[in-house]
């Protein structure tokens, strides 16, 4: 067990750091091999100033130099001045916008996991009857349903019309701010968790070893809670990092329709105006996000399951 | 309700929308950039001819859903055609050659995980400019990386599989025992990959143009009419509900058609 979860980590560590030196390199590429700059705005900029403008933030160099210096940079954990929004810095932008969007990410995960594990198991336990036919219903409807579409839906029934909630905003402490955003962000992901979990309950009950363990007479709590449960989630976890990853783009929109000062902040107009350093920055953060998130999931499915530890780490 | 009921009924779900997307804007006597100024921001009605209302400009609320769910629907199909053609050849490649090719591709379909596509698409809108040509470029990028790593999958399983093993005893030859014998088999599970990809680009698109990435004013797509109906919503709660009912019916028809299908194929075996 020790022994594979150390490879399991560094196997990981070996793989994350070129995946995030590609990420920066074509990210670099992408973004400036477009034609047009972050200082072409409507009015044209005399000659001047903009070769000025250029040269402080070192856009009048090669290309290769200002790779390399960027790289040099991101390795001293600073990701730059952002191009557009004076006196800002990338990384003190992200500062501000992380909190918030893992708040916001982490919640609706733990939402999404209790109730897609809670009610596909009661959709498997019930088959066929009432409750499964409604949760089958339900779950394909908040698969369906993207975040922005139940967003302004939920925050008009339970803000405008009756009012209990706060319509949008965020002040520092206030929880009752985040429910409209975290149930909207975790609808989709706990519909599509539900519909996972149902299926693999169903083929864990109809397993040799659930039998078994009805034979031996041990009561309907304890086999589902011991026998079923476990093995059920080994599926959950191998889409756990995928379902992250979609939290995050979800959290993206959901901050703008809620108006949350996340790490989506600026990030739309960023790429739209040609602000290579925050767009570049945060799209590092996310990718590291991602990797962390996809290594947790590992973690948990090779503590859940130790027959893949006999087939070495998962991949 | 059997499987077999399942798929015949969101089948015929899904025919009827594509049919209603395809022909419905040309039944209307309105068009999708068309203004009435007499009648802007009405609720649905019957006499002055807009069955589904009309947006702040005066246009037919129907007209602009179904144009809008074919634009979807459009660079959906296409996106998927494009990413299972390429994640196709890449998984058959690595799953067939195997050693070197084998892992340098699937660390390539790695390394596309992990960003989140959102940020793809974003990436891709300051070299593009935004549009449906971005769209279409970003959507494909998606369905790639999870067809890649299935065909790959599915490939290594038939290269173990009896008929295969007897196939490479005879002399086949390693290509044509590809074309003749693994290929076939590999359509099943790639038009299943299929159905399940569809909806998830509907939805992808209807993000991105939602962001205000994707298809641009006055061209109608489900993202932007949502965009728009989720402004008036208060005021003019049909603008959201008609595009959101038509992207709910067709994602729900294909997810299901997906996994009825997929199971109808592992339960058959």
């Amino acid at each position: 067990m020790r022994n594979s979860l150390w490879r399991l980590l560094l196997g990981r560590l070996l793989f994350g750091v070129p995946t995030l030196w590609v990420v920066i390199t074509v990210a670099f590429l992408l973004v400036r091999l477009a034609p047009g700059g972050p200082f072409d705005a409507e009015q044209r900029l005399p000659p001047a100033v903009k070769a000025n403008l250029d040269r402080t933030f070192g856009l009048d160099r090669p290309l290769v130099e200002q790779y390399q210096r960027y790289l040099g940079r991101v390795l001293h954990g600073d990701l730059g001045p952002s191009l557009r929004l004076r006196d800002r810095r990338v990384i003190d932008l992200v500062r501000e916008g992380l909190p918030v969007s893992l708040t916001l990410g982490g919640l609706a995960l733990v939402l999404a996991l209790l109730v897609g594990i809670s009610g596909g198991l009661l959709a498997a336990v019930r088959r066929g009857r009432a409750a499964d036919r409604v949760l089958a219903g339900v779950s394909v409807l908040a698969v369906a349903l993207p975040p922005y579409v139940t967003a302004p839906l939920l925050v008009w029934i339970f803000a405008v019309y009756l009012g209990w909630l706060p319509v949008a905003g965020w002040t520092a402490g206030r929880w009752l701010d985040l429910v409209l955003p975290v149930v909207a962000l975790a609808l989709p992901t706990a519909g599509s968790l539900l519909r996972i979990v149902r299926a693999s309950a169903l083929d864990v009950l109809a397993s040799p070893a659930i039998q078994a363990a009805r034979a031996r007479g041990l009561s309907a709590t304890r086999i589902l809670w011991a026998h079923v449960l476990p093995p059920t989630l080994s599926p959950v976890l191998a889409s756990l990092g995928g379902a992250a990853a979609g939290l995050l783009g979800g959290s993206l929109v959901i901050e703008s329709v809620f108006g949350l000062p996340g790490m989506g902040r600026f990030l739309v107009e960023g790429a739209l105006n040609r602000d290579y350093t925050l767009v570049l920055g945060k799209v590092l953060v996310y990718a590291v996000l991602v990797l962390v998130l996809n290594l947790g999931a590992d973690l948990g499915a090779l503590l859940l399951d130790p027959r893949l530890d006999r087939r070495g780490a998962p991949r | 309700m059997s499987r077999l009921l399942r798929i015949r009924l969101t089948l015929a779900l899904f025919g009827l929308l594509l049919v209603a997307a395809l022909v419905g804007p040309a039944l209307s006597p309105w068009s999708v950039a068309a203004l009435d100024w007499d009648h802007p921001a009405v609720a649905p009605t019957w006499q002055a001819g807009h069955w589904l209302g009309t947006d702040t400009l005066g246009r037919d609320v129907l007209v602009r859903s179904l144009a809008g769910l074919r634009v979807s629907l459009s660079i959906a199909l296409l996106a998927s055609a494009i990413g299972l053609l390429l994640g196709g050849a890449t998984g058959a490649l690595a799953g067939s050659v195997g050693g070197f090719v084998d892992g340098l591709l699937m660390r390539i379909v790695d390394v596309g995980y992990a960003l989140p596509v959102v940020l793809v698409a974003l990436l891709l809108t300051v070299v593009l400019g935004r549009g449906a040509s971005t769209l279409l470029v970003a959507a494909g990028t998606v369905g790639w990386l999870s067809t890649a790593r299935m065909v790959r999958a599915e490939t290594q399983r038939l290269a173990l599989a009896p008929y295969v093993l007897a196939a490479r005893l005879i002399g086949v030859a390693p290509v044509r025992l590809f074309w003749r014998h693994v290929l076939p088999n590999l359509i099943g599970p790639v038009l299943v990959q299929a159905t399940l990809t569809v909806p998830s680009l509907v939805v992808l698109e209807s993000f991105l143009s939602f962001l205000g990435l994707g298809v641009q004013e006055p061209n109608a797509s489900l993202g932007n009419l949502l965009h728009d109906g989720a402004r008036e919503m208060e005021r003019a709660p049909w603008l959201l509900l008609a595009p959101a009912v038509l992207l709910v019916s067709v994602v729900g028809a294909l997810t299901v058609l997906g996994e009825s299908v997929r199971d109808e194929i592992a339960h058959a075996d």
